[in-house]
């Protein structure tokens, strides 16, 4: 097997976090103190690996929701859908960094990681279009529309089950995970084109415009955040500019993760030191950014008959997808298909992240099945991960 | 191994993956074979069916039929009589009850039977309390058989907080409104009839806003939307409340959600100039 350079086991998304270094990983005594110790630290936080934020945040943004306590009122949900788009703009530019980063050097990387994110969307796109159609499941928007925007949220990963310094091929599965979340924001901006088509939105405006927005973000971005006199008026400028990306995609209805991504990339291909920048300055909003999204996609779900409903197809073809895109890519990154699926399962905060943004789209009931099929869909994965990734790792060493 | 090099998969690696599509599709065929439960709406024949580009009247007729579906429960329809029969048709007290008619005499036609002289739209602000704007001379039909019973009144303003059955569907009515009226776009004005809320959409011109001593907030006359008609709640295309049409010395006004919300607060505290 190919040795992993040191250099690739830093993720991008995440990165070094003064938290831990300070609070440290204790060794859990006992499993409220593991919980607690979770909770501390950035893995409870962050991207980082450990128990994984959407195991945490779903579920309590679920119990302060309409459905259960009420606290996070409908009004209230409706009122955070722009910051919702902002918290999307700045996951999309991370992302982005990430792939301006990588894209020179690893195109084969990008290459197998795009590659097992195409299969897992077609084959969970596929299965719910059979399954919808088959079982007369209501819907209230376009069949293809919901099932494409269905199987992108499906496409995302984390590999946030296992340690990247722990062997190479959570290292691989670590930078896959972070490169298979750009095909599927890409191919979002065509089902937003084809979602708003039916309302008469122009879908050449729809389609042109994150890339047009992203580029003119990132020139202004370029422009200002290294001119900026003193810390706090960079920070300033670096969060205008991101509101400015994401109030832009909420005004035209585009979607906000590409425009963030397109600025991402702009900002790390462009001379100069801007992309570290921004880098800096996003870790002190990236843990709020995550426990945002997760709580409000968490208190948005409905465990309606209909999303349940929609699980079963979710989850086994996600797991099918997941397997079969790992067979096909594990032969151009050198590590074994199931090794490579296994550590891809947990979804991570992208695969909410997406189902919120096409949530935002689609007719309010279609919206609010996808996402509430995605939020369970995801914490079920995730728990999963942590069950089954340990476990295969120790049987397949020994 | 050189690098990049491509490594073959081995004959487990297959097979696993042959197992858990082989499993997937099994259970996918298997649950496809029960039909979701209690479904109503069917998906479209064509997966592209959802795409093709509508006319812009369909649209609007959709829009319309989505708003009337979502504030319909929200809204009561109340029936109104002359002030003079309402008083008529109440019981006095220390007058004697006419004497049981005789059998085959002519029964007197009751007030009950009589049809209303109007009909007024009850916009839902609690669970149980709905304001109405009734006009002077107009009073809501009350009575043993009626299920509405006046909380408190503001002749003033004319307009009325009702007590109605309570109902779930109410929640966040005046908290979730719009707070200022749209200029140059569409709402839906839902008005009450014999047989239930109904909805048209109105084009809203200009929106300048009036003052007017009654009200805690600016008033927008309802001139600037032909067809809106006192007593006629106005909700934006995407079902939140904008506010409720009522008459005034200067023409028909359109109040705002924030000062219907005054007023009810004003209404519920007990004793306050408004009761």
């Amino acid at each position: 097997m190919r040795q992993v350079p040191p250099d690739v086991r830093r993720r991008e998304l995440g990165g070094s976090d003064p938290i831990d270094r300070r609070l440290g990983v204790p060794t859990p005594p006992s499993p409220l103190a593991w919980l607690l110790s979770l909770l501390r630290t950035r893995s409870a936080l962050g991207l980082s690996p450990g128990l994984t934020p959407a195991m945490i945040f779903l579920p309590f943004g679920f119990v302060l929701g309409p459905e259960v306590l009420g606290w996070i009122s409908p009004v209230l949900l409706n009122r955070l859908s722009l910051v919702v788009t902002i918290a999307l703009a700045v996951l999309g530019v991370l992302v982005g960094m990430a792939l301006g980063r990588e894209v020179r050097t690893a195109t084969r990387l990008f290459f197998a990681a795009s590659m097992e994110s195409a299969v897992t969307t077609m084959m969970v796109a596929g299965a719910a279009a059979f399954f919808i159609s088959a079982t007369r499941t209501p819907l209230d928007s376009s069949l293809l529309g919901f099932v494409l925007a269905l199987g992108l949220c499906a496409s995302s990963s984390s590999a946030t089950s296992a340690d990247p310094d722990s062997e190479p091929a959570a290292a691989v599965a670590t930078r896959v995970a972070d490169l298979d979340d750009v095909l599927p924001i890409l191919l979002a901006v065509g089902v937003f084109a084809l979602l708003a088509a039916p309302g008469g939105s122009d879908v050449l405006v729809m389609t042109l415009a994150p890339p047009l927005i992203g580029l003119a973000v990132g020139a202004i971005g370029w422009l200002v955040f290294e001119r900026a006199e003193s810390g706090p008026e960079r920070v300033l400028h670096v969060l205008g500019t991101l509101s400015l990306a994401g109030g832009a995609a909420a005004y035209l209805h585009v979607s906000p993760l590409a425009v963030g991504l397109v600025a991402g990339v702009t900002w790390t291909l462009v001379p100069g030191r801007v992309d570290r920048v921004v880098e800096n300055d996003l870790r002190r909003v990236q843990h709020p950014v995550v426990v945002l999204l997760l709580v409000t996609a968490g208190a948005s779900a409905t465990l309606s008959p209909v999303a349940i409903w929609l699980l079963p197809p979710y989850l086994l073809f996600r797991l099918a997808g997941k397997v079969t895109g790992a067979w096909l890519s594990a032969p151009y990154l050198d590590v074994r298909s199931s090794d490579l699926a296994s550590f891809l399962m947990p979804p991570g905060v992208l695969a909410v992240a997406f189902a919120l943004n096409f949530s935002q789209m689609l007719p309010g009931a279609s919206g609010q099945m996808l996402l509430s099929t995605v939020a369970v869909g995801t914490a079920a994965f995730e728990l999963f991960a942590l069950a089954v990734v340990p476990q295969w790792g120790r049987w397949r060493r020994g | 191994m050189a690098p990049h090099a491509t490594e073959p998969q081995s004959g487990r690696e297959t097979r696993l993956l042959i197992l858990v599509v082989g499993v997937a599709v099994a259970v996918l065929l298997l649950l496809a074979q029960w039909q979701f439960p209690g479904s109503v709406m069917t998906p479209s024949a064509a997966p592209l069916a959802g795409l093709a580009a509508r006319a812009t009247f369909d649209e609007m007729a959709n829009t319309m039929a989505d708003v009337i579906g979502r504030v319909s429960p929200l809204t009561v329809v109340v029936p109104l009589d002359p002030v003079a029969l309402e008083e008529e048709a109440a019981p006095r007290v220390g007058v004697k009850p006419p004497p049981a008619a005789a059998e085959g005499d002519q029964v007197p036609e009751t007030p009950a039977e009589i049809p209303p002289a109007g009909w007024a739209l009850a916009l839902r602000v609690r669970s149980d309390l709905a304001l109405v704007h009734v006009p002077t001379g107009m009073t809501p039909r009350t009575g043993p058989d009626s299920s509405i019973d006046i909380a408190a009144h503001d002749p003033l303003r004319e307009m009325m907080l009702l007590r109605v059955a309570e109902s779930n569907a109410v929640p966040d009515t005046l908290s979730a409104s719009i707070r200022t009226l749209p200029a140059f776009a569409y709402v839906a004005m839902v008005s009450a009839t014999p047989v239930g809320p109904t909805v048209q959409p109105v084009f809203v011109g200009r929106a300048d806003s009036v003052s007017d001593p009654r009200w805690s907030h600016a008033l927008v006359p309802a001139a600037v939307a032909p067809g809106l008609t006192p007593g006629a709640v106005v909700f934006s295309l995407n079902s939140r409340l904008v506010g409720m049409v009522v008459d005034n010395p200067d023409g028909p006004m359109i109040v705002p959600a924030p000062a219907l919300e005054t007023l009810v607060q004003a209404l519920e505290t007990p004793g306050s100039p408004a009761e």
